[in-house]
């Protein structure tokens, strides 16, 4: 599986894109972050294929804060996209690692994680 | 006028007459420290594990899990004589908890999926069965002192159900299963919980080794008690391995009452208690494994040659434990004991 890397600002600072593809152009993902003020960024490590039709989602996670990890299939929709959450880390007072399998069912699914406070 | 408890104590554990050294002897007998026959034990443990620690320091939460754990045993046994006897643990479990983990699961469609999960139940039923002889390499038996120490050694039977067991290890497993080869991780490193998934097994799918040594000394109305035990762990359901553990525990006591029918007595005992972490998937888990100590009363009674009984309650002084564990609040614990 190919892995690629990318920095882009989609109009709001402080965003970053992380993007896989590779399997013939039939997926495409991206997983965007948002940085807090005061906090660390929270980033989606890694993004890659599993089995024949999964995707796994990395992250990590800080101390004491609450992650959200949503996707969309219409970025381009902008302030319309519909965002869903796919899953949300309890608040611990540990770091620790998630990875969290979704469904590669559709051709294109966006990501983008979130944490609080 | 009342007495102040400390002076009262004191009166109590003055030097005691012929007649009620009588009754220590006799007590002995109860507690089955002498003579030989059947006995029969049903014993209780009481431990809430409801405190949530991180690597020794509690941490508040906002749904803690926990588990209240009360082990019933059951303890037919046979004296041989004074020095050596032979028993059966049969324990009851039950253990009441409430626990919040990532749930990775297979869905209808063939995919997995990942979801938050809080349960609320209880597992109940036939612990791990062991077989435990024990025999006293020393032994002095006097009207006005007497001490004994017995090596203790047995063998813990896979009885109980590990299917929570079984669950865990198919959970890391799969998790693993997420990662590049070879990337380092903790092989519990799927779960977050405070409760892992053997703490809610009635058993562990090992044949396990027990072994102690008990030591009990006595000087008229005063006596001291220690004991030490190993539990030697080995690779059990789904090659999981619970960590090894060592207790010492004991401390000194006197005979409160003396009656030529019953006894009363009270002991300061203090527990370290130790537990290795536990294997699976082939390696330690860093996120299990803890050392408690502890410090409580416990009161011993006797009626006549043939009943005993006794009740105690250890508060913990520290508890260092590994990662993100809930722990003991307290342990509660008490038993009655009938010769035949």
């Amino acid at each position: 599986m190919a892995l690629l890397s990318s920095q882009h600002s989609p109009g709001l600072p402080g965003w970053k894109l992380a993007a896989t593809g590779g399997l013939v152009g039939a997926l495409l993902a991206f997983g965007v972050s948002i940085r807090l003020a005061g906090a660390a960024q929270p980033q989606i490590s890694l993004i890659e294929m599993y089995s024949t039709d999964q995707v796994l989602i990395h992250f990590d996670t800080e101390a004491n804060r609450t992650y959200t990890l949503q996707y969309t299939t219409n970025l381009l929709a902008k302030t319309n996209a519909l965002w869903f959450a796919l899953y949300t880390t309890p608040n611990l007072p540990f770091f620790d690692h998630y990875v969290i399998p979704d469904t590669r069912n559709s051709p294109q699914r966006f990501y983008r994680l979130s944490a609080t406070p | 006028m009342r007495l102040p408890p400390v002076l009262a104590l004191l009166l109590a554990l003055s030097p005691a007459s012929a007649c009620e050294l009588c009754a220590i002897y006799s007590a002995d007998s109860a507690l089955g420290l002498s003579g030989s026959g059947f006995s029969f034990t049903v014993a209780e443990q009481y431990i809430p594990y409801r405190t949530t620690q991180f690597e020794g320091q509690e941490v508040a939460v906002a749904t803690p899990s926990y588990v209240d754990s009360s082990i019933t045993h059951l303890v037919p046994a046979y004296n041989f004589s004074s020095r050596l006897s032979v028993s059966l643990n049969i324990p009851i479990t039950r253990l009441g908890f409430r626990r919040s983990d990532v749930e990775y699961f297979v869905s209808g469609s063939g995919q997995v999926q990942a979801q938050n999960i809080t349960e609320t139940g209880s597992e109940a039923g036939l612990g791990d069965v062991a077989l435990i002889g024990r025999f006293a390499v020393l032994e002095k038996r006097g009207m006005t002192s007497g001490f004994q120490v017995n090596l203790l050694g047995g063998v813990k039977f896979p009885t109980g159900d590990a299917s929570r067991v079984a669950h865990e290890v198919a959970q890391a497993r799969l998790f693993e299963s997420f990662l590049p080869p070879g990337t380092p991780h903790d092989p519990l490193g799927h779960s977050f919980s405070s409760v892992h998934e053997d703490m809610l097994a009635l058993g562990s799918g090992s044949y396990d080794g027990v072994f102690g040594l008990t030591a009990n000394a006595r000087w008229r109305r005063l006596f001291l008690k220690g004991q030490f035990q190993y539990y030697l762990r080995t690779h059990g359901e789904a090659d999981f391995k619970y960590g090894d553990e060592i207790i010492v525990s004991g401390g000194p006591g006197g005979y409160l009452l003396l009656n030529p029918t019953f006894t009363l007595s009270l002991q300061a005992n203090a527990v370290y208690d130790t537990m290795a972490r536990d294997e699976l998937l082939g390696r330690p888990s860093d996120r299990t494994g803890s050392t408690g100590w502890y410090l409580g009363p416990s009161v011993f009674f006797t009626w006549g040659e043939h009943f005993s009984a006794n009740a105690g309650i250890e508060l913990p002084l520290r508890i260092a434990n590994n990662f993100f564990q809930s722990v003991p609040d307290y342990r509660l614990h008490g038993a009655i004991s009938v010769r035949f």
